[in-house]
């Protein structure tokens, strides 16, 4: 059994597999793809990924895309310490929640973490060499082209911010019986799916979206008291370190 | 321990939290919803009686006024970063920071009542709620103006003033600028942190047209909006019902813009 994960250290969805693997005490290699040098733009990834985007988990040879396909295949393939629901109803709620923290938290959290950090690589590009830059990624050509070298606008960056806002307010509303996980007695793949983006939005300083949310306030302390999530966020995960000192 | 009493819109509010970020300085926040009224609760007129955000409160001590809460953070940690060195610089920045409370403050109301938020008293009021509110308005002339701009919005006889007044000082800005990046010369100061959230304003209602062919202007709103402490002060905060609203309308203002600017 070999389980190898292409990914980057910082990357949310690459953290939500880091999380799982680490929960389930499933030894792997952790491959690290060079996001700087545009690794996972590369000839060899793209056979991996055609997206060209991480993680990537390779199994015995077969290629896993996708965090959320990635959390799952993990679950039914190695059962210890499960990480999904017992019974089809159950699985229905987990995905319900796999398919909302996909749609409105995981993209917009990509707003703020390009408008505070990320521009910043591409601050120095001339515009020919930046359009070339978005148009080689797969899925993201569109996105690049609209960040366009300055970042996004106010009212998108707003926009954005009030979708994470309705994301950290249905999980209160979810973990307000008292609780400890979203699915309830069981950590599931759908705290896994969410915890990156939380993180990430404490990173850029936006933890007072839940300053008057207490549920998820300590619903977040429970988690980084895990084992696997200090191994997941190991020196050099954070963007604010990434980015320490620069302009 | 620093609290500050802010709303997320309110310009006023921008400015001391641009100068908290830019001093670094950790705060409790404590946020008032200005439509729902919070500003005139008993309690919290007890700590400004002038019924208005920001306040802020230092272990007990309580500061109002924007200009001089600034200046009193900047006194707090690394004292006078913000401020020129010698006397005719914290003049020329004076000159700046006291021009936003005789008039400029104003005219910000009056472009933004008549051009966007006047949409949101028609929201969830009747005209006759609307008069009934501005009837209890104690100051004659302050409920004339704002009865004005509230129905007859980009069409209110205090409409052209207003724009006129900011077109006037964007021209002002552009010549200051000339002679060096920041408003009060050479270095960054409190005058560019007062006046980033009226640009702000400005461009969030479709007026960044002002700066068209000022580019002094241009180029030192995107020095500004380039400072982290702008990210965490000012784009962290901005109210995601209130851009989607001047913008929109804002569009729809700019021929009665651009008219009154060409001299209509």
């Amino acid at each position: 059994m070999t389980l190898a994960l292409y990914n980057f250290p910082q990357s949310t969805c690459s953290q939500k597999v880091r999380l799982v693997l680490w929960e389930k005490g499933l030894p792997f290699e952790d491959r690290k793809v060079d996001h700087k040098s545009r690794e996972h733009l590369s000839g060899w990834y793209l056979a991996l990924n055609p997206n060209g985007v991480v993680p990537t988990l390779v199994h015995d040879g077969a290629a896993i895309l996708d965090s959320s396909v990635i959390m799952e295949y993990l679950d039914e393939v190695f059962p210890d310490t499960p990480m999904s629901m017992p019974d089809p109803v159950g699985r229905a709620a987990l995905r319900k929640w796999l398919r909302y923290f996909e749609e409105v938290p995981t993209p917009s959290i990509r707003v703020p973490s390009f408008n505070r950090y990320l521009v910043r690589r591409y601050r120095d590009l001339s515009d020919e060499d930046y359009n070339r830059m978005a148009d080689n990624h797969p899925i993201r050509k569109h996105f690049y082209r609209r960040l366009a070298k300055k970042g996004f606008d106010d009212r998108e960056t707003a926009e954005a911010l009030d979708r994470l806002q309705q994301t950290v307010d249905r999980m209160e509303k979810a973990l307000g019986d008292g609780r400890p996980w979203l699915m309830g007695e069981r950590l599931t793949v759908a705290d896994a799916c969410v915890i990156p983006t939380i993180d990430r939005m404490q990173d850029l300083g936006l933890a007072r979206l839940w300053a008057e949310r207490p549920h998820v306030a300590a619903w977040y302390d429970r988690y980084a008291a895990r084992e696997a999530f200090g191994r997941t966020y190991y020196p050099g995960t954070r963007l604010s370190e990434i980015f320490a000192g620069a302009g | 321990m620093l609290t500050l009493y802010h709303n997320d819109a309110s310009t006023c509010s921008q400015k001391v939290r641009f100068t908290l970020a830019e001093k670094g300085l950790d705060w409790e926040s404590r946020t008032l919803d200005l439509r729902a009224g919070d500003q005139q609760t008993p309690e919290y007129l007890a700590l400004n009686p002038n019924g208005v955000v920001p306040t802020l409160v230092d272990d007990g001590k309580v500061i109002v006024e924007s200009t001089v809460i600034n200046e009193y953070i900047d006194d707090a940690v690394d004292p006078g970063s913000l401020r020129p060195a010698g006397a005719i610089g914290r003049a020329r920045m004076r000159q700046w920071t006291k021009q936003l409370d005789e008039g400029v403050h104003a005219a910000t109301g009056v472009l933004s009542t008549c051009i966007a938020f006047r949409h949101q008293h028609f929201a969830v009021k009747t005209r006759e709620e609307i008069e009934q509110q501005l009837a209890r308005m104690p100051d004659a002339a302050k409920r004339e103006r704002q009865t004005r701009n509230i129905f007859d919005g980009v069409e209110s006889p205090f409409f052209p003033g207003a724009l006129k007044r900011f077109d006037r000082l964007v021209g002002d800005m552009d010549t200051a600028l000339e002679s060096g990046p920041w408003l009060a010369g050479d270095t960054f100061s409190l005058a560019d942190v007062a006046y980033a959230p009226y640009a702000v304003r400005l461009d969030h209602l479709q007026l960044g047209l002002l700066w068209d062919e000022r580019p002094h202007v241009a180029a030192w709103y995107e020095r500004i909006r380039a400072r982290p402490a702008f990210k965490t002060a000012l784009v962290d905060w901005f109210n995601p019902k209130y851009l989607p609203l001047m913008a929109e309308k804002g569009q729809e203002a700019l021929p009665r813009v651009r008219g009154i600017l060409a001299g209509g």
